[in-house]
């Protein structure tokens, strides 16, 4: 064999411009999936579904049962929290598998990049696409408040920041399960079941017995339409139940406390992914 | 940046519980030319390529490309490395093209010499219609796509596991000239079960037994050493097979009968009994064609397995 030669070396890109290219090819990918089409439709149903059931109740029960645009935008966004578990679920939910449990891995994992890079742009991707898909529905609910009130509530932008980091935690969220297995479907399953059922019962448990569910991601979720109404928070409100049998307390999360919750929540979910992720080997099943 | 063109294992082991998937294996290659990595399956060659490219860690020793530790400075060992290991499938959803321009962005390589890569080098090997998408490709039209890929942008140092697998014999020739044609001027580390196109195209060769490291030599010495050692004869007529065991009992080791005009016989390789076979051949009945059976290399391979 011949001896020596030097040769080659073609990367000396930077981290952050690789973390981009894997982003935007992942949105690429995403934007191709069935996946993407069935969550589009579903969002456009929802909100087609809220603004015909608008038309159907007609403006002038509305404005009467909803006097201020902040009111009508509050009851309008009330699935915003399911609609941030799904798309968080279904684009983050095999993120991390897609390269250590499929034969993709053996196309990517071989290119001159970090790990890092890798993890970092499937999680800006899964943001992005969760992110735009929600938007639509906060562009209908405030398409609809111009249209009944003439004016649409300002703070319905702190909503959005609110909404952009409950996406942001429910994707590291969903971002741990992918790192935990191999098949990327198992992880998408799972981040359903955990956003959808779990995180529900454990709310509903919790308000019977009268403890405040700080540990739980929906009930931090809750700041993103507490921030439109001006009114204060109402941190508990106990109430009778079966005659006075047993009572039961419903919690609301101050702000601060939410966003607390969803940036530990993010933290701890991203860290722990990356770490599981840089110990993890290519192995398709 | 610099980048050699250099693998070199060191005392590398990967452990699977109590399986030893790869054990103590040690060697290095440096400059042009190309290797093949040999081995029975499951002898631990993909297992190899996976700890040299990243995609595995090792679980002792030390993998270094381009003069990188590859644990260490991942990015820096990828940099000068093209890969086909196992079976890698680009995004479904994505076309031939943007799959093949994914990895030209991700080494840093230019669109426009990313286009031009695809327009020669894709046509080379009849990539298909880059507007397709990946999802709808045949297996050896992906594999097409991914070789494309793995050779974008002009990596010294090349990493083929099984790189004809699933391909007919068209498509083997093709990338049977491209790997003669590449290994002027790279790198390449192979691994085929194909011996005769490991004969065509590598110059030396390494072969892994159970994890271990059992040979490591060029390809000329191994032939050299292993020749063939049977041969088969075809006659015009047809032979009983008593007849030509009866002729050959003294030169053969055993007679094997392919068809009533063709037959397998095994001797002891040497130059003498080749020339007495051939003679007791011609004495049963006309000779049409007497040619070795199976290549040295094959010889090696068996024989290496079952000295260990």
């Amino acid at each position: 064999m011949e001896q020596g030669v030097s040769n080659t070396g073609t990367n000396s890109m930077s981290d952050l411009l690789i973390t981009y290219i894997i982003m935007k090819y992942q949105i690429k990918f995403y934007l191709k999936t069935r996946r993407f089409i069935a969550m589009f439709i579903i969002i456009m149903l929802i909100t087609a579904l809220t603004v015909i059931i608008d038309f159907h109740t007609g403006i002038s029960n509305i404005q009467l049962s909803e006097p201020t645009s902040a009111d009508f935008i509050i009851s309008g966004l009330g699935g915003v929290l399911i609609s941030c578990g799904i798309v968080a679920a279904f684009f983050g939910g095999d993120a991390t598998s897609l390269e250590t449990g499929t034969n993709s891995g053996y196309y990517i994992m071989v290119q001159p990049v970090r790990k890092i890079s890798i993890i970092s742009g499937r999680f800006l991707a899964a943001f992005v696409m969760g992110f735009m898909l929600i938007l639509i529905e906060y562009a209908g609910t405030a398409a609809m408040s111009q249209y009944i009130y003439g004016t649409i509530e300002w703070r319905i932008i702190y909503s959005i920041g609110e909404m952009a980091l409950l996406v942001i935690a429910f994707t590291a969220l969903a971002f741990f399960f992918s790192s935990l297995f191999k098949s990327p479907l198992i992880g998408i399953l799972v981040s359903v079941i955990m956003f959808m059922v779990f995180f529900s019962i454990l709310d509903s448990i919790l308000e019977i017995a009268s403890i405040e569910p700080w540990f739980s991601l929906t009930y931090a979720g809750q700041v993103v339409t507490e921030v439109i109404s001006s009114l204060p928070v109402v941190h508990s409100k106990t109430s009778p139940v079966a005659n006075g049998g047993f009572t039961i307390t419903a919690f609301k999360p101050y702000i601060w406390e939410g966003n607390l919750i969803m940036i530990g929540y993010a933290l701890v979910s991203i860290v722990l992914s990356y770490i599981i992720f840089m110990k993890k080997e290519v192995k398709p099943q | 940046m610099n980048f050699e063109k250099k693998i070199e294992v060191r005392n590398v082991s990967k452990v699977y519980g109590k399986f030893i998937a790869v054990n103590d294996a040690s060697f290095t290659l440096e400059g042009n030319g190309a290797t093949a990595y040999l081995g029975a399956n499951g002898a631990g060659k993909t297992t190899s390529f996976k700890m040299m490219t990243g995609l595995i860690n090792p679980t002792k020793g030390n993998v270094f490309i381009g003069g990188y530790d590859i644990q260490k400075h991942r990015k820096a060992a990828l940099s000068g490395i093209g890969a086909l290991i196992e079976t890698p499938e680009p995004y479904a959803a994505l076309t031939v093209k943007e799959s093949i321009m994914f990895v030209g962005e991700l080494k840093g390589i230019k669109p426009r010499d990313v286009e031009e890569h695809i327009e020669t080098f894709g046509k080379r090997v009849q990539i298909p219609d880059i507007e397709s998408k990946v999802g709808n490709l045949s297996r050896g039209q992906r594999a097409r796509v991914v070789f494309t890929s793995a050779f974008l942008g002009d990596p010294g140092i090349i990493f083929l596991d099984e790189p004809t697998n699933g391909m007919d014999p068209a498509e083997r020739m093709i990338v049977r000239d491209i790997i003669l044609e590449w290994k002027k001027e790279h790198l390449i580390f192979m691994s085929s079960h194909l011996l005769q196109e490991v004969t065509e195209t590598c110059d030396d060769i390494i072969f892994i037994n159970r994890g271990k490291i059992t040979l490591k030599e060029k390809t000329s010495e191994v032939e050299k050493r292993y020749k063939s050692r049977s041969v088969r004869v075809e006659f015009t007529d047809d032979v009983s097979e008593d007849k030509l065991k009866t002729a050959v009992g003294q030169i053969s080791t055993d007679v094997h009968k392919d068809s009533s005009k063709l037959f397998r016989i095994g001797f002891d390789g040497s130059v003498e009994k080749r020339v007495a076979l051939l003679k007791s051949c011609q004495k049963v009945a006309d000779v049409v064609t007497f040619q070795d059976y199976g290549s040295s290399l094959e010889e090696a391979f068996v024989s290496l397995i079952k000295n260990e």
